[in-house]
């Protein structure tokens, strides 16, 4: 298990390295001067100036890349032409916000997902197989930011039961130490205020977490529809094992196996997809900042931004394998 | 090879009787009709009896022994009866089912990588059927899963039973199958195609130990299968299906001494294995098993059969008994004479 | 073994009806297509998407006809005020927008809009694609691995976020939009054609081809590409109810027109956004035309995909 750990470890290097390479060339390749894109419109021409000999513009491409990579492992991204403040921070401080959005999106899709398939393929051609079928194929054809229209416009605006926008109703006045609001209401004991965060979260999590829903039923369907007709299964129950048995450890452990590639894949297509939600229900995290570099063609922000959710939609792929590892003996020997 | 080991005893106290047995498959549609596997069988398996269940492929054998262990689909139409120890199978619930099986009856399969479950150990899958039918704490169930891998032969079982299925080697899948199957000593073992899947090196091996272990434990055996050099080592008795059908059951010396139906002439004659002087060729049943019309008009056999006379499509063909002693059966008009081949 | 063990019986001999096997063999002749066809029209799901994409395409090409009034005309701005929209009436079936710019008009140029797009966009995700992983599949060696690695980095960032930093190097556009999306769809099409040219390349008729002497690029083009065909045709019609709605999101980014009247369903339900309250079916009418244009798409594509490619299919 190490050593398939560690090889898998090893093949994402050139695929992060090729990735710094491509972000490096796309600030090359921006309209007009590098520098200048970098500093934006404004820029007074001794600042364009600074910053040339600064990133080394004038210099051989290599020696560039060179500078380039000792500023990323500075930690120095830039800074955002709009504010000024440095892109790291900046990013740092919506992450937070980010991360509780897309895991309670993957929670609402695993959650519901997998049993929602696990029935449907159980009781094939039923009217809960159609409507599985059906529901997914909504969640596939929506645009994801008109799904978070028709939320907000329902169930916040018209029915009033949810937050129409934010993470937390300001006039709670909660306590902040981490940045995810559920979590520190939950360490602090401000239970209004965590409760409030889960309220604020419903919604954007539901439009986020819709596609990931749709494509959980459908392969989890799919999956245990191949499994059950499977020969180790009619082995199972050759063996006298109960239902119960058979489907936890001869179904559902075969059937996930495909489930939770789908599940890596799609947890990092979320980081994504908050541009959208994020924006319709004005939560300020990194969709957010990204939406807005996007307005203003911010684009150290936008670069630094790339670089990280690729950098972490590649880790999650990573983990993914490795749990793929876990579950199935076979894919530790390829 | 130990063909004579086995004591015979065919009026050991009757285990399973099948009766009038009809599978049927669904159609791909719902107007369409479905395939009819098998279309009114009728057999016996006494106590520490091994009968061989012997057809070409799609005969219906493998149906038959699914429809036993009532291992079809809910979709599978199943009629007729089969009684195993005086109990009716068809039509009971999935719950009685499941306490029969595995530990009164169980089943070996044709293929033992697909039969075993790829993700988990061969330790979990010995285990559970244990457990489940044992009154045995896990520690007691891991160390017989230990000795039944020794019975059936596997070298350094304590470590073997950490292995995962892929990491065995076929034949060595088949002996975990097989563990798995002997686990609670069961009355009767059905064997579907047991070695065909295996390299045939290790197939005498592996059916040798099928035999063993059954007739160590009296347990009955319903082994399946196409190969008559299999029967011919093996089986107290013997019935050939042809189209969903027993077209002839005999003892085994009867079946290959004095063949009465054209089928299994047939069938003994293509085998080239068989006892014997070596032949230049092998002759092959004329058509295929797949016209065949499964019994609406007569005999199925008929429009392949070089003897066919107007009384084998006109006729409804009954399994009789022919000769002395009753214990030869055949469903034919216009069966074969004598001994010779 | 004998011959007679080994001919096929009137039922499969472990009770499992398998689907039919996949045709082998390159000839994926013009009566095949028919078949494929015939098959199709028995699908009560396939003729539905087929019927949304076809009214889709020809209200795009008949736009004209359609309607009275030009796409992008205000006249009707004086209309408009900060509160409420005229809604639907004789004149105009929807209603205005929120530019006074007809509803109805927009909507039925917003499908021209939406199929160019679409399939300009999928037209360089499958050309490049399939070039790209015929290259890698056919030459396989180094040429494989590299193209291959690049793919695999192209993966590493989320499609949307691609096509984001592909419309900011060449400014925004309607062309580079369709350019975008086209090639975030790039990684797809190869690593699928590149798959399905090694899968093909054990079989047994690239074998024998082979053993006959003919040589690798003839085998490569006039054996193998007909069979990975289906699999192609079947991502292509997915990836265009993908397409449609990536151009959706790239609009809600603003990076598809600078021109704020322009017929564009995305536009349109980004326009929507402030006025949601009061006038709903603003952003209702080019929502549900996104939508139904998609669900088009997908259902056609999956109905494809079972008669073309039943191997992958999620039943």
């Amino acid at each position: 298990m190490i050593r398939f750990a560690t090889k898998r470890l090893l093949q994402a290097v050139p695929v992060l390295l090729g990735l710094v390479v491509l972000v490096f060339i796309w600030v090359r390749l921006l309209p007009g001067d590098p520098a200048r894109a970098l500093l934006g419109e404004s820029a007074t021409p001794a600042q364009v100036e600074r910053l040339r000999a600064a990133y080394g513009f004038d210099r051989p491409i290599l020696e560039q890349f060179w500078m380039y990579l000792q500023r990323l492992g500075r930690g120095d991204f830039g800074t955002s032409l709009t504010t000024g403040e440095s892109v790291l921070d900046g990013f740092l401080r919506r992450f937070p916000a980010t991360i509780e959005l897309a895991v309670a999106a993957m929670i609402f899709a695993v959650v519901l997902g997998i049993p929602i398939g696990y029935f449907a393929a159980r009781h094939r051609g039923s009217l809960l197989d159609g409507a599985a079928v059906g529901g997914s194929l909504f969640g596939f054809v929506v645009p994801v930011f008109f799904l978070a229209y028709i939320l907000k416009f329902i169930f916040a605006l018209k029915l009033g039961w949810f937050p129409t926008a934010g993470r937390q109703d300001p006039r709670i006045n909660a306590t902040h130490y981490s940045g995810f609001y559920i979590v520190d209401g939950i360490l602090t004991g401000e239970w209004d205020a965590a409760w409030d965060a889960v309220r604020h979260l419903a919604l954007p999590a539901v439009a986020l977490g819709a596609i990931p829903l749709a494509m959980i039923v459908r392969i989890t369907r799919a999956s245990v529809l191949d499994v059950i007709s499977e020969d180790y299964v009619r082995t199972a129950k050759a063996k006298g094992l109960t239902r119960r048995i058979i489907s936890r450890r001869h179904v559902l452990r075969n059937a996930l196996l495909p489930v939770a590639t789908i599940i890596g894949l799609q947890t990092g297509a979320l980081l994504a997809g908050a541009v959208l939600t994020e924006t319709v229900f004005a939560i300020n995290g990194v969709g957010s900042y990204m939406f807005n570099a996007i307005g203003s063609m911010d684009y150290p922000v936008l670069q630094a931004c790339i670089l990280f959710v690729a950098l972490i939609y590649t880790v999650i792929n990573l983990l993914t394998d490795m749990s793929y590892g876990l579950i199935d003996p076979r894919a530790r020997l390829s | 090879m130990s063909p004579a080991t086995a004591p015979v005893r065919t009026h050991g106290d009757l285990l399973l009787s099948v009766r009038d047995l009809h599978v049927t498959f669904p159609g791909h549609t719902r107007k369409e009709i479905g395939t009819r596997a098998v279309v009114g069988v009728d057999f016996d398996v006494h106590a520490g009896e091994i009968l061989a269940l012997v057809g070409e492929s799609g005969c219906g054998k493998s149906a038959t022994a699914l429809a036993v262990m009532g291992l079809h689909g809910p979709d599978v139409k199943i009629t007729g009866s089969v009684e195993f120890d005086g109990v009716p199978m068809v039509g009971r619930p999935e719950r009685e089912l499941n306490r029969l099986r595995g530990k009164q009856l169980s089943m070996i399969f044709q293929d033992p990588l697909t039969a075993l479950n790829p993700v988990i150990t061969v330790e979990k899958q010995l285990v559970e059927v244990l457990m489940r039918h044992e009154d045995l704490g896990r520690k007691e169930a891991r160390d017989r899963s230990v000795d039944l891998l020794r019975q059936v032969g596997i070298p350094d079982p304590q470590k073997r039973i950490k292995d995962y299925p892929h990491q065995l080697s076929g034949g060595m899948r088949q002996r975990v199958m097989i563990a798995i199957a002997m686990a609670c000593n069961p009355h009767l073992l059905i064997a579907d195609e047991p070695t065909t899947a295996l390299d045939t090196t290790i197939q005498a091996e592996i059916l040798d130990l099928i035999l063993e272990l059954a007739t160590e434990r009296a347990m009955a055996l319903l082994l399946i299968t196409h190969d008559l050099g299999v029967v011919a080592q093996t089986a107290h008795r013997v019935a050939v299906m042809y189209a969903g059908r027993i077209v002839e059951q005999a003892g085994r010396y009867e079946i290959f001494d004095q063949p009465r139906h054209r089928y299994t002439r047939g069938l003994l004659k293509s085998t080239p294995t068989l006892v014997g002087e070596a032949r230049d060729r092998l002759d092959t049943i004329p058509g295929s098993a797949f016209d065949a019309e499964p019994w609406d008009q007569g005999c199925a056999f008929a429009p392949r059969c070089d003897f066919a006379i107007p009384a084998c499509q006109a006729s409804q063909l009954d399994l009789v008994p022919v000769g002395a002693g009753g214990e030869h059966l055949l469903r034919c008009a216009n069966p074969a004479e004598g001994a010779e081949q | 073994m004998s011959a007679i063990a080994q001919a096929p019986g009137p039922a499969g001999q472990t009770g499992q009806p398998k689907q039919p096997a996949k045709a082998t063999g390159a000839q994926r002749s013009a009566g095949t297509t028919v078949r494929v066809i015939r098959q199709l029209l028995r699908q009560p799901a396939a003729v539905f998407g087929l019927a949304i994409v076809l009214i889709v395409i020809l209200v795009a090409i008949f736009a004209p006809l359609l309607t009275p009034y030009e796409p992008s005309s205000i006249e009707w701005g004086n209309q408009i005020t900060p509160k409420s929209v005229p809604g639907p009436s004789a004149e105009h079936l929807l209603g205005l927008d929120s530019f006074g710019s007809d509803l109805m008009t927009q909507i039925v140029y917003g499908a021209r809009q939406t199929i160019v797009v679409g399939v300009v966009s999928t037209g360089i995700g499958v050309s490049v694609g399939a070039l790209l992983g015929l290259i890698a599949g056919g030459i396989g060696g180094w040429v494989d691995t590299a193209i291959m690695r690049l793919m695999d980095i192209m993966l590493s960032i989320p499609a949307l976020l691609l096509a984001v930093s592909i419309v900011s190097l060449m400014g925004r556009s309607p062309m580079a939009v369709m350019v975008a999306i086209g090639v975030s769809q790039v990684p797809i099409f190869t690593r699928l054609l590149r798959g399905s040219l090694l899968g093909e390349r054990r079989r047994d008729y690239v074998l024998a081809a082979r053993s006959l002497g003919l040589r690798r690029p003839g085998i490569v083009t006039m054996e193998m590409m007909p069979n990975a065909a289906g699999p192609l045709i079947v991502q292509a019609t997915l990836m265009l109810a993908t397409a449609v709605n990536s151009v959706a999101a790239l609009s809600f980014l603003g990076l598809s027109t600078s021109e704020p009247t322009a017929a564009e369903w995305g536009l349109m339900l980004v326009k929507a956004q402030s006025r949601l309250v009061s006038s709903p079916l603003l952003a209702f009418a080019p929502g549900c035309a996104i939508a139904i244009t998609a669900l088009g798409f997908t259902l056609l594509g999956e109905a494809l995909r079972e008669q073309l490619d039943p191997k992958s299919r999620p039943r």
